[in-house]
């Protein structure tokens, strides 16, 4: 249990908005990392980022935090964090939290680029 | 020094004095009765052999030889070496007594002699006093070679032929004084195959003298002057007289003979052995001198090599290996002067120098072309013709220099410099040797800094464990308890500390409040969030009415206060005095389990953040605090995520089936048995209980007794 998982960061950019895709395991460990990647976006003067969860296998509670961490500078300069193709297991970790009341959590990416579009 | 108290000194001593007095007296009778002297040899052979005996006891009873070894020879050696250093010692002795002896000689004009035979009773006192200061030089001589010959059985058997062909002699002189007058040519025969024989075993008595080629020069040179000198004493001494026509020229041979008849003969044949046995330990020095400077240059070598073992197990401080280690080289190598330097950033940083100032030293540091050429070395480099051009100009002098690198890491971190103004022409096995202190010094630097480092980790393993001593009081030992329900907690960190949390507080209307909560994160700064949290528990539920409301209070608090990223999941489970109402608030924790009678296993899970994510408003807002109804039997079970979440080998959560399972196949029992349960379930699904989470479980169950 012990051994070290990793996290995948892979960025892409779409219609002006940038794509966090993220693989394997979200814990205190990889957050950081995760962190990082948000917040270079966010000094890029990108404010519309959407997280493509679907190949995330795990995410822990201190994984959560990154999502917190930078929402509010995100929405101050009228963008969004959105979050999209949650397998049910990271979901429900989600949903215990009440995320789901904070964040827009789509089915898919295109559901999550639509809401950019309506504003 | 001598132990005058010692009961067989004192015995020996009287009896001395007894016979010597009644000698005296008997001598004189017999000189004017002119009695025949066999009966003045019995008496003279008894005074001699308890002289004797006394002498050897003094000898071996005063530790005197002891405490000058003792100051002459602090070092520590083998106890081989000490072996060797006393018998040099004894040396020493041997050539001070003999000086006495001869300037006594020296200073006693032969007509002493004539009055000796004219008056006869003076001569006898005089004799009585000087013989035994003749002789002890002898007796010592003998006493040396006897402690010399016992290390080995075959010296002592040629020593032991030796002895006998002396006292056979000296008996042969007895009977030809006292009983039978051999012809003189006979007793000159005797004496000369006697001579003939002491000679040739002499030469063979002391066969082992290699010791000698482990001794400094300096041992060697006093050996060969002390032998000398002792040697040129006992000719003067001994061989003065021909006792053989017994014409005495020196008075010492008188003094001997007069004494005991045939004393100064045998006397010669002892001093003829120490003569020839001193011979060969002077050829030995001399055959060993010249390889002297290279048993010492391999003596300081392996002095060095030990020292600087001590030094790797001792040292804590680079500086003070550096240091040790720069003067062991450049005693080693016989440099003219020599540093140490740490590289640290590109920068060179002098750590010490020894022979030579700082201010020189700094110069050279200066000399980039040098620098460069030593920052090429990366290996031992012995160079003996150092390029010019890469010399700085203050340094002309320079012929060669070694440059041990220090190794940290298999990367270099240092290296010890030393130069020379001519060649090293070290051989292959100084090469070697200088290839293994390089490697040493490396392992020294490395095995300080491996110990800075289990020093902090020692330190921190230390305060984590006062960490966890601190946190496990944190958590109460025992949750409240009272009628009608039966309440267990326990929390297992995953770490020494954890970030899990349970409590049991009472609110401002007395209704008793249950509580888990697990902060984000694991580990330290878990813990030390966790303790925040309990804290506030404490200082916020005496002004609370219920679960929410405390929940509430603490995330005002919280909010804004903490890093965006923390967070903490608190539950809480209040019972109502008054209305025995169970009500559950969930502030973003795993759902509540309740298992009621005869019902399926239901999960709780109510609206509500995490605390520390939103603002009092949006928190407040969506928090709902919900009412159970708990009937007989009924249970509640919560528990933190460490216990879902928990993996097996193949890595699939636990999950809520299993703990549904769990509850659901649990019959009866306390709330202390379902949370063993639960432990050990947890710990064979893991195999190991490796957690990877915090583990907290809480279960509340109402009892039968409890009958509204």
């Amino acid at each position: 249990m012990s051994e070290t998982k990793n996290l995948n960061i892979e960025i892409k950019e779409e219609d002006g908005i940038s794509i966090i895709s993220i693989r394997g395991f979200l814990d205190a460990n990889t957050a950081p990392n995760l962190e990082q990647a948000v917040e270079d976006i966010i000094n890029n003067n990108k404010y519309k980022i959407i997280v493509d969860f679907s190949e995330l296998d795990y995410i822990s509670s201190a994984g959560l935090g990154v999502f917190m961490s930078q929402i509010e500078t995100i929405r101050e300069n009228n963008g969004d964090l959105k979050l999209c193709r949650m397998q049910s297991k990271v979901y429900s970790v989600f949903e215990l939290l009440g995320f789901p009341m904070l964040f827009d959590i789509c089915d898919e990416i295109d559901q999550c680029k639509k809401k950019f579009e309506n504003g | 020094m001598l132990d005058i108290s010692n009961k067989k000194i004192q015995i020996l001593g009287t009896f001395l004095i007894v016979i010597l007095l009644s000698k005296l007296l008997l001598d004189n009778i017999f000189y004017f009765i002119n009695l025949s002297s066999i009966f003045e040899i019995t008496l003279d052979a008894f005074i001699l052999l308890s002289e004797f005996i006394l002498l050897y006891y003094i000898i071996k009873k005063s530790n005197l030889d002891i405490k000058i070894y003792k100051k002459y020879f602090k070092k520590d050696t083998t106890s081989e070496d000490s072996l060797n250093s006393k018998f040099i010692l004894h040396i020493k002795i041997l050539k001070y007594l003999l000086l006495i002896v001869y300037i006594i000689m020296i200073f006693t004009p032969e007509y002493y002699n004539r009055i000796y035979i004219e008056n006869n009773f003076y001569a006898k006192i005089i004799t009585s006093i000087l013989a035994p200061i003749f002789l002890a030089p002898i007796f010592y001589l003998v006493y040396i070679l006897l402690n010399r010959s016992k290390s080995n059985s075959n010296t002592q058997l040629k020593f032991y032929v030796l002895t006998i062909f002396i006292l056979f002699f000296h008996l042969v002189k007895i009977i030809d004084y006292s009983i039978i007058t051999f012809p003189g040519y006979i007793i000159g025969l005797i004496l000369l195959i006697t001579n003939i024989a002491v000679f040739f075993i002499s030469i063979f008595v002391i066969n082992n003298n290699h010791w000698i080629a482990y001794q400094s020069k300096k041992i060697k040179y006093s050996l060969i002057l002390n032998s000398l000198l002792i040697i040129f004493f006992l000719l003067n001494i001994s061989f003065s007289t021909d006792t053989l026509i017994n014409d005495y020229s020196s008075s010492i041979s008188f003094t001997y003979d007069y004494y005991f008849y045939g004393l100064s003969s045998t006397v010669n044949l002892i001093s003829l052995a120490g003569i020839v046995i001193f011979f060969r330990l002077i050829v030995t020095s001399i055959i060993y001198l010249p390889s002297s400077d290279a048993f010492e240059r391999r003596q300081n070598e392996m002095i060095s090599l030990a020292s600087l073992n001590k030094i790797i197990a001792e040292s804590k401080d680079i500086n003070h290996i550096t240091n040790t280690v720069t003067e062991i080289a450049l005693k080693m190598t016989s440099s003219i002067f020599a540093w140490a330097e740490i590289y640290e950033n590109d920068e060179i940083v002098l750590s010490s120098y020894h022979n030579t100032s700082e201010k020189y030293i700094r110069q050279i540091l200066n000399d980039e072309n040098f620098n460069k050429y030593r920052m090429d070395c990366n290996t031992l480099v012995i160079d003996d013709k150092v390029d010019r051009s890469i010399i700085a100009s203050n340094m002309n002098y320079l012929k060669s220099m070694i440059y041990i690198p220090i190794n940290d890491d298999n990367s270099k971190i240092g290296a010890i410099c030393l130069v020379n103004n001519k060649k090293y022409n070290l051989d292959e096995d100084e090469y070697e040797i200088l290839k293994a202190f390089s490697i040493n010094v490396s392992i020294a630097f490395e095995n300080v800094r491996l110990l800075k480092e289990s020093i902090e980790n020692e330190k921190y393993k230390n305060e984590l464990l006062i960490a966890k001593n601190i946190q496990q009081n944190l958590l109460p030992k025992k949750v409240i308890q009272f009628e009608g329900y039966n309440v267990d907690a326990i929390s297992i960190p995953a770490d020494d500390v954890g970030g899990d949390y349970y409590d049991s507080v009472l609110l401002e209307n007395g209704d008793k409040c249950y509580l888990i909560g697990d902060v984000s994160g694991k580990g330290i700064g878990a813990a030390i969030f966790m303790a925040q949290i309990k804290g506030m528990v404490m200082s916020l539920a005496p002004t609370s009415t219920s679960g929410k409301e405390l929940l509430c209070k603490i995330n005002s608090s919280l909010y804004g206060n903490i890093d965006k990223n923390m967070f903490v999941t608190i539950s809480t489970i209040t019972i109502s005095n008054k209305r025995n109402l169970i009500s559950y608030c969930r502030a973003g924790h795993t759902p509540l389990a309740i298992k009621k009678i005869n019902e399926k296993i239901e999960f709780l899970k109510p609206k509500g953040f995490g605390i520390g994510f939103v603002n009092e408003n949006m928190f407040n807002n969506n928090l709902e605090e919900i009412e159970v109804d708990l009937d007989t039997m009924d249970m509640i079970f919560a528990y933190s995520d460490g216990l879902n979440e928990l993996r097996n080998i193949d890595n699939n959560e636990f999950g809520y089936e299993n703990i549904r399972f769990i509850l659901d196949t649990f019959k009866f029992g306390s709330a202390l048995e379902i949370n063993e349960l639960f432990l050990e379930k947890a710990k064979s699904y893991s195999e190991t209980l490796n957690q990877f989470d915090d583990l907290t479980l809480l279960t509340i169950f109402k009892n039968r007794e409890n009958n509204e």
